[in-house]
């Protein structure tokens, strides 16, 4: 079974996608099954990416969440393969969706969509894999894989032998409808300081941090 | 009250979008209203590349020296923003999707909990301007896509501290567009 990976990051080999689907792909590869990348977010690969879609395999279109949906190149991509509709009974549709945020909430509409756009499709659906929390899955320790990159990699392995995505492992990818109280209290003070100030202050950024430079203006 | 219209069609010879998009500010000025319309393929709007420099390196300041901080000003002075567009597979367009990614440097980097959900806080410190959505359905449409588009904007409203007030076809009557954005 060939498995074609469009990865619509704009952020494309640094991208948190392509560490997410990375895993996936080793188990999906463990359990028998070929792949290819495609960054499909790269102009020059666009055209190659949408005529790999129309081939016999198994697509996943992999992508983060911009302003709680998919990117513009994702949506670019979407659209192109939309002219194909109704020809591609033969691939089978799968999709990656993570969210910088922890909580399912934030996934669920794009999970309804894309369901929806691979049945509109004429293709079978094998599901979403979403990923809540996952704005630093790029810089994961590939010598110590975390829970979510064991689970990403059973999840493959699984699909390749049985071309379904399992439920359980799916739900706990997917993150918690909320935080409990103590990580709510928490992750402000980690994130926030520890990561963003951390990074401005990198920067030199840090006093500007709350600027307002768009404050005054003409309309465009 | 400042309304400002977001013209997502990429299509120049799909004459009726823009005669409708026309009719719903000609109601909107008509009732007294500052209106803004922004036909998108008419500008230069990069897309997001998600650096994080406008959070990170220049706050407030995409990288990308282009329209799009005009139209964020426009926003920013705007009561409601109307976001016009065809669907296209369902969603909006991929033009609309590039100007819509580019509103990051509007919030903070860090998070705040709202409703028990993570969100960003605006650096502006004021409300965002409330939201609609006028679409032209294409062929196959059903309620389902309809309602799965709004969700989508709903939640994206939710997040920029704000929200969705109505999701209509574009061809409905320009006045009761008008009315349904006085409703604010």
């Amino acid at each position: 079974m060939l498995l074609n990976i469009f990865n619509c990051s704009p952020r494309g080999e640094r991208s948190n996608t392509r560490a997410l689907a990375r895993p996936f792909v080793e188990g999906f590869m463990a359990g028998g099954g070929e792949a290819r990348e495609y960054p499909a977010a790269d102009p020059a690969v666009f055209d190659a990416a949408v005529e790999a879609f129309g081939t016999p395999s198994v697509a996943m279109i992999a992508f983060p969440l911009y302003a709680d949906a998919m990117p513009a190149a994702a949506k670019a991509f979407i659209e192109e393969i939309w002219r194909l509709r109704g020809s591609c009974e033969s691939t089978r549709m799968l999709f990656l969706v993570h969210s910088g945020f922890p909580e399912e909430t934030h996934t669920r509409v794009m999970k309804d969509y894309l369901e929806r756009l691979a049945a509109r499709m004429g293709s079978p659906c094998d599901g979403v894999i979403r990923v809540g929390g996952g704005e630093a899955a790029r810089h994961a320790n590939s010598r110590k894989p975390g829970r979510t990159y064991m689970r990403l990699w059973e999840l493959g392995r699984l699909y390749a032998e049985r071309v379904v995505l399992d439920a359980a492992i799916l739900a706990k990818l997917a993150g918690p409808r909320r935080l409990p109280w103590p990580a709510r209290l928490l992750a402000p003070m980690i994130v926030n300081r520890l990561v963003w100030d951390r990074e401005l202050r990198r920067n030199g950024a840090f006093d500007r941090r709350r600027d307002r430079p768009l404050e005054a203006g003409e309309r465009p | 009250m400042n309304v400002t219209i977001l013209d997502g069609n990429p299509d120049v010879e799909r004459v009726p979008f823009s005669f409708m998009v026309g009719g719903v500010a000609r109601a909107l000025v008509g009732a007294g209203h500052e209106v803004e319309t922004v036909v998108l393929r008419e500008r230069v709007v990069h897309r997001c590349i998600g650096c994080f420099s406008c959070w990170l390196r220049t706050p407030g300041l995409c990288i990308f020296d282009d329209d799009h901080p005009a139209i964020l000003r426009s926003l920013l002075r705007s009561d409601a923003v109307v976001f016009a567009s065809p669907l296209v597979a369902g969603f909006y367009t991929a033009l609309l999707k590039t100007t819509i990614d580019r509103v990051i440097p509007l919030v903070l980097p860090y998070i705040e909990f709202s409703a028990g959900e993570c969100r960003h806080p605006l650096r502006y410190g004021r409300r965002m301007p409330a939201m609609a959505l006028l679409f032209d359905p294409e062929e196959g449409t059903e309620q389902e896509d309809v309602a799965i588009v709004s969700r989508a904007l709903e939640r994206f409203a939710r997040n920029a501290h704000s929200r969705l007030l109505f999701a209509r076809p574009l061809s409905d009557d320009p006045q009761e567009v008008r009315h349904a954005v006085e409703h604010l």
